[in-house]
């Protein structure tokens, strides 16, 4: 039985970038089912678009338009500390000013945004549906990867906008700002760069745009993570990096990279470097589908084969270690997976189910730091929460169970 | 099981609806006289809310066709079942009013927030902009969550 096996709550973009939704740590309850649950790990998420819009502002400004929800994060991490729950703090997309995507940002929805890139950003069946419809976004909008998931041109290095931007996180909130301020226990870096992030693959050699080439995102990838590593050796202070915050999905082609062939160019990418990972980075992962599919031969542990004699970042017990910072169970798949199970009840069974395989030391737990869950109240167009969509607040039967776990870490 | 009577959204208004929000509770099986169209009311306060959002300082909704999003979404709620019609009508009912109040108070609304009082008000316009972005925004592909749309001042 691992005793290191925490469990951390995502409570999603929205509880800092909505200041007062569903999923704010401040209303609405969420301190409570945190407490309830034994929840001892709360995941926020900072905007920098939000805290950021505006280049010759920075992103403290007490007066910049970024100023209220810099407030929201700010009390949200306070809110936690005086509870005893620990914070990951999850930074989020690139303005569109860093990205140089700008002049397209004001062009939203129209055939120009939408074809910008089109096969990095849109499935070949959704941009096939949008040219059938006349690229008429009024007609067919097609699903699509927003803008400020663009890369930025400049890269991700020292001198980057964003080594900036995680500078001015990582001073504000720092695990050394203990006693002064809000303060995290970690930042973590991305979100599934191997599913938001564009381009992630060189452009097709051949007639077919969406042809998939040479994997390119893993390089931005590695140079984020040494930056975040150079800019938090000035403090030392024990703070965690987190990253690189993989997805789980199981779709493919030029939007989205399997978790396996990112993992092994990623460290790739590393070594070409010269950055070894150190004591205080820790490598994050998402497991919907694990959970979802009652796995007993994981996505997780695969990746941890790759990971093997090459990660060189935080570890305790079995190596290498990997923490799930965001996952859960979609009621959704519920319905597809186990059509004769009431879909609640599935929910319950699924996260019961994955908890103890993970709990242990073997098998499907070896390895694993943290679970997670991802929101209170359930997303209705990503239908996972422990309780109904707001403003419903019925806890479902998975709420039950989580709240039967222990404490740890 | 404490829940919001139509007739009492219907007579109280948008106060009345505030004052219940905390103890709604939906219901796996709905009463028959839950319609499944879209109240004119609601439709109305749909449409003002879209019409708000259009002045947004990003630009994303300015092309928007308030009226045919209107009728989209309308669609779409027929399409819905019971427990999900049931929200989407508090919610609306919660709202009902603010797009009136132009983006500027909107926003305002939906980012400062300091009591739990103003955050059911500031829940329910976020969950009123994600029920107008199922008409006027790109759907999210596979695997995808939808966008927090956050309500930037400035407009």
């Amino acid at each position: 039985m691992s005793a290191t096996l925490r469990r951390i709550i995502d409570l999603g973009a929205g509880a800092t970038a909505r200041p007062g939704s569903p999923g704010d740590l401040r209303f609405h309850d969420n301190r409570t089912y945190l407490a309830e649950t034994n929840t001892s790990w709360v995941r926020l998420w900072a905007d920098w678009p939000l805290l950021q819009p505006d280049p010759s502002r920075a992103p403290g400004d007490p007066d910049g338009p970024g100023a209220p929800f810099l407030a929201a994060i700010d009390e949200q991490i306070a809110a936690a500390n005086a509870d005893g729950v620990k914070v990951l703090l999850q930074l989020y997309r690139f303005p569109l000013w860093a990205n140089g995507l700008e002049s397209l940002g004001a062009q939203r929805n129209t055939d120009a945004e939408i074809s910008y890139h089109f096969a990095d950003r849109i499935s070949p069946a959704a941009w096939a549906a949008y040219v059938a419809a006349g690229r008429d976004p009024a007609r067919v909008n097609p699903s699509r990867r927003a803008l400020e998931f663009g890369l930025p041109p400049d890269g991700l290095g020292p001198d980057s906008a964003w080594a900036g931007f995680f500078a001015f996180c990582h001073d504000r909130w720092r695990l050394g700002r203990q006693g002064s301020g809000p303060f995290v226990h970690g930042f973590e870096l991305v979100n599934e760069p191997n599913f938001q992030w564009w381009p992630q693959r060189a452009p097709a050699a051949g007639d077919d745009p969406f042809a998939t080439a040479s994997l390119t995102a893993q390089v931005p990838m590695a140079q984020m993570m040494a930056t975040a590593a150079a800019v938090a050796a000035g403090a030392d202070d024990g703070t965690l990096l987190f990253a690189p915050s993989f997805a789980d999905s199981e779709l493919g082609g030029r939007t989205v990279t399997q978790y396996d062939e990112f993992t092994t160019a990623l460290l790739d990418a590393l070594a070409v470097i010269g950055h070894a990972a150190g004591p205080n980075e820790v490598w994050s992962h998402h497991n919907y589908t694990d959970l979802e599919r009652r796995s007993t031969d994981t996505k997780l542990q695969r990746m941890r084969g790759l990971m093997a004699g090459r990660w060189t970042g935080f570890s305790e017990g079995a190596q290498p270690t990997v923490f799930v910072t965001e996952g859960g169970v979609r009621l959704g798949k519920m319905a597809a997976y186990y059509p004769a199970e009431d879909r609640r009840a599935a929910q319950a069974l699924s996260w019961r189910t994955g908890w103890e395989r993970h709990v242990r030391e073997d098998g499907p737990g070896a390895g694993v730091g943290m679970l997670a869950q991802y929101t209170t109240y359930a997303d209705p167009g990503f239908d996972c929460g422990l309780l109904e969509p707001w403003p419903s607040t019925v806890r479902r039967p998975v709420y039950d169970f989580w709240a039967s776990l222990p404490r740890i870490g | 099981m404490a829940t919001i009577s139509r007739r009492g959204f219907l007579l109280g208004g948008a106060g009345a609806a505030w004052a219940a929000l905390g103890g709604w509770r939906p219901t796996r099986a709905l009463p028959a006289a839950a319609a499944p169209g879209l109240s004119a009311r609601r439709a109305a306060t749909m449409r003002a809310l879209l019409a708000t959002l259009r002045h947004a300082p990003d630009g994303r909704f300015s092309a928007l066709d308030a009226r045919a999003a209107q009728a989209r979404f309308a669609r779409w709620y027929a399409r819905q079942d019971a427990d999900e019609r049931r929200r989407v009508d508090a919610v609306l009912d919660a709202v009902e009013g603010c797009g009136r109040r132009g983006y500027g108070a909107l926003a305002r609304t939906a980012t400062t927030c300091r009591s739990p009082r103003a955050a059911r008000r500031a829940a329910a316009v976020a969950a009123a902009v994600d029920l107008a972005a199922v008409v006027c925004e790109p759907p999210p592909a596979e695997d995808e969550r939808p966008p927090a749309i956050a309500l930037e001042a400035g407009g």
